[in-house]
């Protein structure tokens, strides 16, 4: 047995399960498109629009594909306003910008200029045809009470700011990666809040670890402090700077090591 | 209502994330599908409206099934069972020697150490615990089955290096 049917059997064995027969999973997925379209319908008159909006929203997920409401709602329009025979210019022209947007976003991980940015590079073995290499993969910010809507934001703002730096194989967000997806290290950066002996002022320590993919290795560890919560983009930004230019220094030696993360198969 | 306000758009992100475990959370004390949708509605309902409070989600709507499910078994009159030792201390009911290991295996699979995000807390679940298959869980949260396998044996790693460190060297050792 593997590691998953290994645990899979464990958690069988102490009753930890809660099966779902699959009529039952069918069901949810009723329910869930119905409580959706109850909830969000309380607030508007529009519930046929957003009984087609919901609908489609979480009829792509099937596919594999993500998109958010506020496409889904763009795509339904125009494709109401098609089917109602109303074309007209700007409706086509709509049409193919979402189209287009949605396109260029699901190619934005594919695209591979050259990548230059000047600092050592410990590569794996050469990526096979059709994987894309990324020198960093970026973890999503921890930080104790922010929201994940919030902690999500922070972290892709440091992917842009690498890739703006770097150009677009310089990162990736760690969410991505997969058999065709690689990163030559793992970056992971948290935010802890500690207040001073008095408890009327508060100082937020921001702490980067870079991790080799290869071996689970911590190249690069190093830490910032910020006065307020307001300041940490502005220090994450500076960070991005320094990984892009490799100017990030490790403040202390540490030789442990990680589990092994298996970001190549 | 503006269905594309930011208030819509974080709620839909949240709601197609947790529905199922929410509701699958239900269902394993209903065992009725069609009840299990309507207080799973109202958990979302809930959190609909307190949304712009509320910091993690995940635990919002977990005390917030608790407590609707509290109020379903008062509004039935069920009297048979402690209710509330039912919803708060699942791990009461074993008493055959399994408990501590059970205790064990319970901080391990909720320990954030071994999540990166909600997103791969949920794949878990739904997976090891729901016994959803990957192709499932793809369609439901909108990744690929790749992305999905890839992501559940990272956490799988994770709570299997979480229980060797507190002395489970090997997991065989269970079975």
């Amino acid at each position: 047995m593997n590691s998953e049917e290994t645990l899979k059997a464990v958690i069988d064995k102490y009753k930890l399960s809660e099966q779902m027969p699959p009529e039952v999973r069918a069901s949810m997925a009723r329910h869930r498109k119905e409580g959706l379209v109850n909830i969000l319908g309380k607030d508007s008159k529009n519930t046929l629009l957003i009984s087609a909006v919901v609908s489609f929203f979480l009829w792509i997920k099937k596919f594999g594909i993500s998109i958010s409401i506020t496409k889904s709602t763009a795509i339904v329009v125009t494709a109401i306003a098609v089917a109602a025979g109303t074309v007209t210019v700007t409706g086509v022209y709509t049409a193919k910008v979402i189209i287009r947007h949605i396109h260029e976003e699901k190619q934005s991980t594919h695209a591979a200029p050259d990548n230059n940015i000047g600092i050592p590079v410990i590569r794996v073995a050469a990526a096979p045809r059709g994987v894309m290499s990324y020198d960093l993969a970026v973890s999503t910010i921890e930080m104790d009470n922010a929201s994940g809507n919030k902690l999500s934001a922070l972290s892709e703002k440091i992917i842009a700011s690498l890739r703006e730096k770097s150009g677009e194989k310089a990162a990736i967000s760690f969410a991505q990666i997969d058999r065709y997806h690689i990163a030559d290290r793992i970056l992971s950066i948290s935010i802890k809040k500690t207040e001073d002996k008095s408890g009327e002022s508060a100082l937020y320590s921001i702490s980067v670890k870079i991790v080799r993919s290869s071996d689970s290795m911590v190249v690069t560890h190093s830490s910032v402090t910020v006065e307020d919560e307001d300041s940490i983009p502005a220090a994450l930004e500076t960070i991005a700077e320094k990984i892009s230019t490799g100017t990030l220094k490790t403040k202390e030696k540490q030789q442990y090591k990680y589990p092994d993360h298996p970001l190549t198969f | 209502m503006n269905i594309i306000s930011d208030k819509v758009k974080k709620f839909t992100e949240i709601y197609s994330n947790f529905y199922p475990v929410i509701f699958n959370g239900i269902y394993s004390r209903i065992k009725n599908e069609d009840i299990s949708g309507e207080l799973a509605q109202e958990v979302f309902t809930r959190f609909y409206e307190k949304i712009d409070s509320v910091e993690q989600p995940r635990k919002w709507l977990w005390g917030a099934l608790r407590y609707v499910l509290l109020e379903y078994y008062k509004k039935n009159n069920d009297n048979s069972i402690d209710i509330e030792e039912i919803l708060f201390d699942a791990n009461i009911q074993y008493t055959n020697g399994f408990r501590d290991t059970r205790i064990i295996l319970q901080e391990a699979f909720d320990a954030t150490e071994n999540y990166n995000d909600e997103t791969e807390r949920v794949i878990y679940e739904m997976i090891a615990i729901q016994n959803y298959t990957y192709e499932e869980v793809a369609g439901l949260l909108g990744m690929t089955k790749r992305q999905v396998n890839y992501r559940y044996r990272t956490v799988v790693e994770r709570i299997i290096d979480y229980l060797r460190k507190r002395g489970i060297k090997n997991l065989e050792e269970l079975l």
